[in-house]
Parts: structure tokens; sequence; C-alpha cells
């Protein structure tokens, strides 16, 4: 079957059984509520692969994964958080490690990360000029690690709780990922905005 | 009489500004940090700055389109059907 023939060699599955076994009803409200968060999922997926192909990839096999388990899903939970979730872990567990590009890992900062100095008034008006693509950048330069929290936070809105259940982890560790990884941004920003002459 | 801040109130504002910032601190936190910013201007500053960063991070936040080969990609899956 030609359907998402790159995703279905990924996982090794194939995803016309998942339609199948759903009543009509039931494939019709998955087929609603996956096309109304795709573009979520999509963006999610940028950020996590940092690869268009990898990303519209690991959409696929989410969606496929999600058919599949759509039977256990309940209705009146948060189907974007049930979907990011399923889309966190398999990037964790099977795209993370055949990364296309690879971390570089030598960008990661010392364990102890403080504050960096506030910027005087006029350099936060520079800063607050910076162009975006700089953030964008700068998030893409976070490991993976951090990178998913601060995606799935700041970017996506999830709660603390959610992110801790997507990627299986105690709330501290979500919390100290995020802040840390936060703090990594802020030092970026700031070396860019000394790069680019603005101090 | 009121207590001046003291460093040890800075450092607990900061470590809570993130939480803050999150809506994820109880709402005794919140009011510490709230009442501790009134009093302390380097705080303030430091909660502006840090709040206005976080905003930008929120709004130049990644909302790619998803692109139309994975639509109807995802649509033939759904369906279990290949789209025309």
């Amino acid at each position: 079957m030609k359907v998402s023939s790159r995703a279905a060699t990924k996982t090794g599955e194939s995803d016309g059984g998942a339609a199948a076994v759903l009543s009509p009803e039931r494939r019709e409200e998955f087929e609603r509520l996956v096309m109304a968060h795709l573009d979520s999922a999509y963006s999610g997926a940028l950020r996590l692969t940092r690869n268009k192909t990898d990303a519209e990839d690991l959409v696929q096999d989410a969606v496929v994964r999600a058919m599949r388990g759509f039977h256990r899903f309940q209705s009146d939970t948060n189907f974007k958080a049930w979907l990011f979730r399923i889309m966190t872990n398999l990037y964790i567990n099977e795209y993370h490690r055949r990364a296309r590009r690879p971390e570089r890992a030598e960008e990661v900062e010392p364990a102890d990360l403080g504050w960096p100095g506030l910027p005087a008034d006029p350099e936060m008006q520079v800063l607050r000029r910076m162009e975006a693509q700089y953030l964008h950048q700068a998030i893409e330069g976070l490991p993976a690690e951090f990178r998913a929290v601060v995606m799935l936070a700041d970017e996506q809105g999830f709660s603390y709780e959610e992110i801790a259940k997507m990627i299986k982890r105690p709330i501290g560790t979500v919390r100290s990922r995020l802040h840390r990884g936060r703090r990594m941004l802020m030092h970026r920003l700031y070396d860019y905005a000394r790069e680019a002459g603005y101090r | 009489m009121k207590r001046q801040p003291d460093y040890l109130d800075c450092r607990r504002a900061l470590e809570l500004l993130y939480d803050y910032f999150d809506g994820e601190v109880p709402p005794s936190d919140a009011e510490y940090v709230r009442r501790h910013i009134e009093v302390c201007k380097q705080c303030l500053k430091r909660f502006r700055y840090e709040g206005d960063l976080l905003k930008r991070i929120r709004s130049a936040a990644k909302k790619s389109k998803a692109p139309a080969q994975l639509r109807k990609r995802v649509l033939e899956m759904c369906r279990g059907t290949p789209q025309k």
C-alpha cells in the first residue's frame, strides 16, 4: 500500500488496518481531532527533528500510533497533549537515536548556569528589537532534551505535569530542564546581541 | 515595622521566577513574589526583563503549516484510502 509508505517503513507497521478497526464514528472523530492539531504537531516535530523530512515522518508515525491506540483515548481528555505524548516518545526512543543532524555536544553549557548580567536599559531595547530568527537559531541550538521541553512549554503551552507525562520524567526534571533551557537561551541571545555589535 | 528585603529574599524570588511566569506556583508563593518585587527594584527589573524575554520566545514560537503532502497522507491514513 502506497499510503504513508515512508512512515510505515520506519515503524514496520501498516496503517490501513488501524483505520479499519475503528467504527465509522470514531474514525471521523479521530480525523477531525488529528486534522485540527496537525499544524501544531508538525511545528513541534520540526523543532524536535530540525529537519522537514524527519518532521513529516515523525508526524505520520505518531498519527499511525495514535490511530491504533485511539480506542483507549477518552474523548473528554486533551487530544493534543495525547498526540504530543505519543510523538515526543517516538522522537526520544527512535528518531533522536538516528538523527540526521548530530547534536552538537560541544555546545552544551556547563552544569552551573547562572544568570547573565542584566543588560542596562538601552541594551534591553536593542534586545527587544532582535530578529525572531535569532530566537529560532538559539532554540535550534539547544541540546535535544532542553529543546523538547522548551518547545512543549513555551511554544505549545503544555503544563509541567503534562510534559512530565509526555517525557516520562518527574515534574522536577521537567522544571529543571525547562529553566536551564531558558537560561541557555538567554545566554545565547545575549551572545548574539554582542556579536551583532549591540554592545 | 516593615522588614527591608535582603539577599535571601531576592534569591527566593528569583528561584520562583520561571514557576511564577508559568503559573506553576501555589498562591502563597505568587503572593510572596508580588510583594517582593513591589519593594525590590532590582528584582522588579529582572522580572520585567525575563517576562519580556519569555513573551518573545512564546510569540516567536514556530507555527508552521503542515505541508500539503503531509495533510494528504494523514487524511489517507485516517480514511484508510488514498485521496485524489
